[in-house]
This record gives structure tokens, sequence and C-alpha cells, in this order.
């Protein structure tokens, strides 16, 4: 019983990082074509400072969401990596990513961030419990 | 930080009974006190402090690269070969696992005796804790008024231990804010996602 119900929460895991790699990356490189635009509209309406501000958020935006991306591919790769701790960080951080996506309205990756971030967090419960 | 009172406080509480630790300030020191035990348990999960990890043995500077919540066998990872056996058969190492699990919650705002070492420590990040009659960093010293406070009265309390699923529940929550309103703890903690996206 255990066992099946750590191997679905595992199922549910890959599927959600599989999905994180698939529209982050499509997701980001839009958001980063979409960030040079508007840094671009921003330093000729507003000067170098809003230019400036808004490339910063949209490099921390980035940042971000590349890392989880990242997370998850080497996750898939090697699942055993996973410990509580940094499946505990990284929810929290797919958290924030989501947050952010939908601020700007990039839905899909939003959707699969928060799906990566419910998915490490049951991961990691489970994790817990089979270790009690 | 534990800071070791040495004084009137230090006398006035070996009255009552020989405590390690007590919470809270020492001028409020009169008035009720909680004697604080965590019933019988040992576990291989939790987030034992590095001071305990010490205590047990020996290895609290490699319990320090470890980011809370881990397991047994992750601490067994990173321990050198002479302290992995050592590690696998100690008990005081599993009672520490099972102690750091300890919810504070209902505590912050008591006064409170500990005479566990392992409870101590599993406290003492969520409070300030004054020591009597261990080693301290610092000292401190207690002068009594004219009228010296009267005996303690103390309740016994049992401390409520966390099951592994709802520690990583408070873990997830207790600090989600904190990181932003900390510039340096946001930077650690950008610093260690980076750190750890290079594959």
């Amino acid at each position: 019983m255990a066992d099946s119900k750590k191997s679905s929460v595992l199922e549910f895991l890959k599927f959600a990082m599989a999905l994180e790699v698939a529209f982050g990356v499509v997701g980001l490189f839009w958001a980063l074509a979409l960030s040079a635009a508007v840094v671009y509209f921003f330093t000729y309406v507003l000067g170098p400072i809003g230019g400036a501000v808004f490339a910063a958020l949209s490099a921390a935006y980035i940042a971000a969401g590349y890392s989880t991306v990242f997370f998850a591919y080497r996750a898939i790769k090697r699942p055993e990596l996973v410990r509580p701790s940094t499946a505990i960080l990284w929810s929290r951080a797919a958290l924030v990513a989501a947050v952010m996506s939908a601020v700007l309205a990039d839905f899909l990756y939003g959707v699969s961030s928060a799906l990566l971030a419910l998915a490490l967090y049951l991961y990691a419960k489970e994790l817990a419990r089979s270790s009690a | 930080m534990i800071v070791e009172l040495e004084g009137c406080v230090s006398s006035f509480l070996s009255a009552a009974r020989p405590p390690l630790a007590f919470y809270g300030p020492p001028n409020l020191l009169a008035g009720r006190f909680l004697y604080l035990h965590a019933g019988e348990g040992l576990s291989e999960f939790g987030a034992p402090a590095p001071e305990a990890v010490e205590y047990c043995i020996g290895a609290g500077r490699y319990a320090k690269k470890l980011d809370p919540p881990y397991t047994l066998k992750e601490l067994l990872d990173v321990l050198p070969e002479g302290l992995r056996e050592k590690a696998k058969n100690s008990v005081c190492l599993r009672r520490a696992f099972y102690l750091s699990r300890v919810d504070p919650r209902p505590l912050r705002s008591a006064k409170i005796y500990v005479d566990d070492p392992l409870l101590l420590f599993a406290l003492e990040p969520y409070m300030p804790a004054y020591a009597v009659g261990i080693q301290g960093g610092r000292k401190r010293r207690a002068e009594c008024g004219a009228d010296p406070p009267p005996p303690p009265q103390l309740a016994d309390a049992e401390a409520r231990i966390i099951p592994p699923e709802e520690f990583v529940d408070f873990l997830y929550v207790r600090d989600i804010f904190k990181p932003l309103a900390n510039p340096v703890r946001l930077l650690r903690l950008l610093w260690r996602i980076a750190r750890r996206a290079v594959f």
C-alpha cells in the first residue's frame, strides 16, 4: 500500500517535472524576448532607470524560472538526488516562479510550476513518512 | 546563543531543582514555570541541531552541511568512515532526531525549565536560551534586588513531538516570507539555488 502510494507520488513528480521542462523552456524563451522588447521600450520612454529596473525584475524572474527548470531536468535524470530538504527548497522556488508567471500572464508555465511545487511538496511528505 | 546565568538567579534556581536551562528573561523569573519533558521515542527523520549531533557523536561540523529536515541516512552519507559506525549504533542520535521535531509554537510565551540537553538544543533556535550549569558562550550576571524573587512553581508539561509529515508542513510554511525580509538570507538562498542549478 505504502509502496504503491510512493510510486504514484513519484510518477506525479516525474509528470510535473516533464511539464516544467517543456513549458519552462518555451515560456522562458518567450519571456526573454518579451522582456528584451519591453526593456527597450521602457528605456526609450522612461529613460535608462526605468529600463534598468524592468531588466533587473525580468532577470530575477528568468533566473528563478530557469533554475527550477534545470532542477527538474536534473531530478528526472537522477531522482535519488531529491532529498526532503531539497524538495522543500525547490517546491518554494517553484511556487514563487508560478506566482510570477501568473502575474506575467504566462499561464501554461505558471500551471506547470504550481504542479511541480505541489508534486515536490507531496514527495517531501512521502519521503518523511517512509523514513520516520 | 546560550547565555549562562550566574549570581542570584543560579542560586535561587538550584534551590528549586538543578535545571539545565530555562527560557525567559531573568527579570521575569518569579511565578509559574513549565518543567518540560518529552515522551519516549526514537526516530530517523528530523532536523537535529549541529550542537545535538556534536553532543551525541562529536560530529557537529558534518551536520552543519545538511539543510533541515534530513534523515539518518543522509547524515551517514556525509560522515567519515570512523564516525559512521558510531552514528549507526547511536541511540542518542535517534533520540536527537525524535526531539528535533518538538513543536515550539505553544511554548513561545512560556517560561520553561529543561533538563534534557537534546530538548534544549531542539528548542534553542526558536528562543533565546539562558542556561545554568552547562558551559555557555557568554556569561551574564544577574543581581538580586532588595526582594529576591520567590522560588518558582514548577508545573509539569509534556512537549508535543510533531509527526514527520506534519513536520514537513511546519518547515514549509514556517519561514516562507522570512527570506524576503532579510536580504542576507535572501542572497544566501539565491546562492544555494544557483549552486545547485549547475549540474
